[in-house]
């Protein structure tokens, strides 16, 4: 894990790891939790960069927080796609 | 597009079933909330101990006001805080569109949430107006009638046409005849809102309890004395039932029939486009949609297809059918990447009035639950109303019959008649 804490963990919503630090500093414990009060995630890429990141984050220094069921959901589509593409192509 | 379907899906308003005597009702009830909110109470002595079940936004924010009028506040949550519907919504804080007895509470509710961002809540509330779109001959008849009443109980909107329409929403298509705008509406964003409210109440001393499950309740007699959950029993002088959807099973622990039940609703989320893409709230064609305040376009909606429960997957045919009724609406959006879907638990009660006030059973229980879907709009004056109806019990204030008027209806002793099977 990187020490610089201007590191970026979410390059497409540009979180810093201080960022995830100061929301963890203010109690918030699972991946999903810190995904909610700071946006890292959900940006175009859609976490597939940052998860491991962020839940190695979450999982090394709270003790008994690997107990916690919630991870990052995986959400549809798997890769962005134009709407286009999912709407009926009759016209 | 089909020429003979309503598709005015958030639309709750049945014209055709308001009266003139409902329509000045708004007005009345508006004022007598405002009285209720603004009598003369002087400082709890005491500071008397409510203890909360569910820790969504209804909970946080009936905190929020408990916390200024002087109560000691405990949260019990199952899971993380303000993470089902109340953390995954469409921020929507408005009124147009609500059926006529629901007008008064959203109207104090908007003015209530534009006062948290001065008092340090970062809600990005923005009073950007509602906009409402009608596609054909039936929805512009409903659309128009919906208009007339709106007006008449002083609500501030207009009619728009299709031009007019395109200084809120630019790249709206041709086939959108009429459009129904209000002014008063607003949006928020829930992610910012409920951790910034978990935030500073933790610094006003209240106590919560994440990933604590409610088993059971200590009582005795007519009175509840605990909340038993997995690791202790958590005491307090009031208990509340705010658990949204799981208000049912709460209730069951109590022999109290509050008749909240679960429903998906599912949500679309585009890649960040030009700001200004939809200004207002948007609202027809059977889906909502907004552009957040960092520019991603949200589009969704539930409705009877959706599937009962808890399970919050999405599905191909939700994300096909909301975006087809999507770009039916704005065709050039189908260039935009669609990045993410997700979806929420709506709670719904068998009349669509939500569930407020005393538990039957316990003198020292109430419930604040079943929202139908508009929960996070209506959170903040359904918390304030709590914090002042469990004040005048603390204090010993009678309720006068003007604010028993306006919350009555809402008590829970109404559902034993209405699931009557």
């Amino acid at each position: 894990m990187p020490k610089d804490e201007n590191y970026l963990i979410c390059r497409c919503e540009e979180i810093s790891l201080k960022e995830i630090k100061n929301v963890k500093n203010n109690g918030l414990t699972t991946s999903q939790e810190i995904k909610m009060a700071t946006r890292a995630g959900m940006g175009v890429c859609q976490g597939r960069i940052c998860r491991s990141l962020i839940e190695q984050l979450v999982a090394e220094t709270e003790e008994g927080s690997c107990k916690l069921p919630s991870k990052l959901t995986v959400h549809h589509p798997v890769r962005p796609v134009p709407l286009g593409m999912i709407v009926n192509k009759e016209d | 597009m089909d020429k003979d379907i309503d598709l005015l899906t958030m639309l709750a308003l049945k014209p055709e079933l308001e009266t003139k005597e409902n329509v000045e009702k708004v007005k009345i009830n508006d004022a007598i909330i405002h009285n209720y909110f603004h009598e003369q109470r002087s400082t709890l002595q005491g500071k008397p101990h409510v203890v909360m079940v569910g820790g969504g936004i209804i909970s946080l924010m009936t905190a929020f006001y408990l916390e200024e009028m002087g109560f000691r506040i405990s949260i019990i949550e199952q899971k993380s805080f303000g993470a089902a519907a109340s953390g995954r919504n469409g921020g929507a804080v408005m009124m147009m569109g609500r059926e006529l007895i629901e007008l008064p509470f959203a109207r104090h509710s908007i003015n209530l949430w534009e006062q948290l961002s001065t008092k340090g809540i970062n809600t990005h509330f923005e009073r950007k107006g509602h906009l409402m779109v009608a596609r054909n001959d039936i929805e512009v008849a409903r659309l128009t009638k919906a208009y007339e009443l709106y007006k008449a109980a002083g609500i501030p909107v207009t009619l728009l046409n299709n031009e007019e329409m395109k200084s809120y929403t630019p790249h709206i298509g041709k086939e959108n005849k009429l459009g129904l705008f209000s002014y008063e509406d607003a949006q928020s964003y829930p992610f910012t809102t409920i951790q910034s409210l978990i935030k500073q109440l933790k610094t006003k001393g209240v106590q919560f309890y994440p990933y604590t499950k409610a088993t059971s309740f200590e009582t005795n007699n007519r009175m509840i004395e605990g909340v038993i959950t997995e690791n202790s029993v958590i005491k307090g002088d009031y208990y509340l039932i705010s658990a949204g959807p799981w208000s049912l099973e709460l209730g069951k622990l109590l022999d109290e029939h509050i008749s909240v039940k679960a429903r998906r609703s599912q949500l679309m989320v585009t890649e960040i486009v030009k700001k200004k893409a939809i200004v207002p709230f948007f609202t027809g064609n059977g889906f909502y949609s907004r552009q957040t305040h960092v520019g991603n376009l949200l589009f969704g909606g539930g409705g009877p297809w959706e599937i009962n429960g808890y399970d919050v997957s999405n599905t191909s045919y939700a994300i096909e059918l909301l975006s087809n009724r999507f770009t039916e609406v704005f065709p050039t959006y189908k260039t935009k990447q669609l990045i993410r879907s997700f979806a929420g638990t709506v709670e719904i009660t068998p009349d669509h009035v939500p569930a407020f006030g005393k538990l039957l059973n316990w003198d020292n229980g109430f419930v604040s639950a079943g929202y139908n879907g508009h929960g996070y709009g209506l959170s903040a004056v359904m918390g304030k109303l709590m914090s002042l109806v469990l004040y005048d019990n603390a204090t010993d204030r009678q309720l006068c019959n003007d604010i028993k008027s306006v919350i009555d209806p809402l008590k829970i002793d109404r559902f034993t008649e209405l699931t009557k099977v």
